[in-house]
This record gives structure tokens, C-alpha cells and sequence, in this order.
């Protein structure tokens, strides 16, 4: 039986430590995470289920704003439920983004405000059959 | 097969009577403590720890400078860096998140914050064990 997808989380980021905070927080708070280092591996998961939210590092090999690109010519409605982690000052990413996605933390996160930051979106983002 | 105890290393800037390390160590991790950058250098380089506490008063802008002479050496595998601080809006703009992965604004809940080592540190231990 699939996990209910109004509490799956995809979180993609290529540094290790970041996703198994990411893992471990989200999952205490009754998440279902699925954890990826690539993008190929990230379409691959998007592809297969759906999710409330995911978690995107904008600095990940390949590019977090390729991939962002690649779901919204593929995927249109889908940007509302990504949250990018990013290391650089968030005015730095790009407005069109910014004003697309659900939001944006800047590294290193705090732990509580990021969990309510995720609960939040997957809230604003419930999942219906006929979205991906 | 016993699980491997996971060894956490906890750095305070300034002595304190924190409840945590015994915490720690009720929830079956190892526990060693510093209050020194030498010696957290030192300890670092002579035993495996999984997660890195800091629990600091201030940061100055060379308060890290052990953490990353620990990285340039190139050492082993996963350490998640903690950063417990009350002055969490001074700080973070100052952190470097190459180092630091997570801040966790003070005061907080130790209870909550122990259980979220523990169980980084369980999936470090699991992911080391697979590794091996």
C-alpha cells in the first residue's frame, strides 16, 4: 500500500548530512520521506508517486533550477509544492522561481521552523489524483 | 548483531551544567565533551563521531576554524553539525553552511533534541554498517 501522499515528502540535496536531517526531522513529524542525491534519481521518484512537497537543494549537481525548470514545462502546478534549501542569500534565486514555489530556507536551516515550514506547504498542497 | 554505540561529541564555549550529555547517554549514544577547539580537533581526529553539538554563547568568526581544518584533513565519512545558540539571528548569517547543517534556537526542548540525535544517529550507524 502506498504511503498517503498528503504526508510524502521527496527531498534531493547531494550532501548526505543535509538529508539525513531532513529524513529524520520530517519523519518524526509523521512524514514518509524518500531521500535522493540525484536528479536523475529525483524524476525517477517524482515519476512514480506523488507528493506534498519537496525539498530541493538549489546548488545540487546538475542544477536544482534545471530540474525546477524540467517540472514546469512537464508538470504545470507542481513548482507550488517545492521548498528549495539553499546555502546563497535567497534574493539570489531567480523572482519567476521564487514567486512560484512554496518557499525557500536558507542553510543552515533551524530545525523547528523548518518542520513547520514543510507542514505548512504540504498543508496549503493537498494532493489530488488528478495533479502531480 | 548489537548495534554499534554511536558516539556524539558535544563542544560548549562557555562550562554549563546541560542536561544533554546524560541524555545523550540514557538514550544509549557515547558521549565526550570539549571546551576547547584543540581538543575538539583532537578528539575528532582520534575517534568516529556521528553528530557534532555545538553549544555556543557566541560565535566569532574564527570559533570554527577547528571544524574546518577537521574537513580540509579529509577524513572519514558522515559528522552532522548541530549548532545549539540563543543568539540564533546574530549567528546565522556568520555560519558557514559547508559546516554547520542545522541551528537549533535555545532555549529548546532537550528532551525532543535528544531523540532527534539518537536517531541520526541510528541511521548513521545502519548506513556505516551497509557500507562495511
Amino acid at each position: 500500500m502506498l504511503p498517503d501522499a498528503s504526508k510524502s515528502v521527496l527531498a534531493i540535496d547531494d550532501n548526505e548530512e543535509i538529508l539525513l536531517l531532513v529524513r529524520v526531522l520530517l519523519e518524526r513529524a509523521g512524514f514518509t520521506v524518500d531521500a535522493v542525491s540525484t536528479r536523475e534519481d529525483a524524476l525517477q521518484k517524482f515519476l512514480s508517486r506523488r507528493y506534498a512537497v519537496v525539498v530541493l537543494d538549489w546548488k545540487m549537481p546538475h542544477n536544482g533550477g534545471l530540474f525546477i525548470e524540467h517540472l514546469h514545462v512537464n508538470f504545470p502546478g507542481s513548482l507550488a509544492r517545492i521548498v528549495i534549501l539553499t546555502a546563497v542569500n535567497p534574493s539570489s534565486i531567480p523572482e519567476e522561481i521564487r514567486s512560484s514555489i512554496c518557499s525557500v530556507v536558507q542553510k543552515p536551516f533551524e530545525l523547528d521552523q523548518f518542520v513547520e515550514l514543510i507542514t505548512e506547504c504540504a498543508a496549503k498542497n493537498g494532493v489530488s489524483s488528478s495533479v502531480r | 548483531m548489537v548495534a554499534e554505540q554511536q558516539c556524539v561529541l558535544l563542544f560548549a564555549d562557555s562550562p554549563s551544567e546541560s542536561p544533554l550529555p546524560g541524555m545523550l547517554r540514557r538514550k544509549g549514544m557515547e558521549v565526550d565533551t570539549t571546551l576547547s577547539q584543540d581538543d575538539a580537533l583532537q578528539k575528532l581526529k582520534a575517534k568516529h563521531y556521528s553528530l557534532l553539538l555545538l553549544d555556543f554563547v557566541l560565535i566569532e568568526p574564527d570559533s570554527l576554524a577547528f571544524l574546518k581544518q577537521y574537513k580540509q584533513g579529509a577524513h572519514q565519512s558522515s559528522l552532522v553539525v548541530i549548532l545549539l545558540t540563543a543568539a540564533i539571528h546574530d549567528m546565522k548569517p556568520r555560519l558557514d553552511p559547508d559546516l554547520v547543517h542545522a541551528v537549533v534556537r535555545k532555549p529548546t526542548n532537550l528532551a525532543s533534541l535528544a531523540d532527534i540525535v539518537r536517531d541520526c544517529t541510528t541511521l548513521l550507524g545502519e548506513r556505516k554498517r551497509l557500507r562495511e
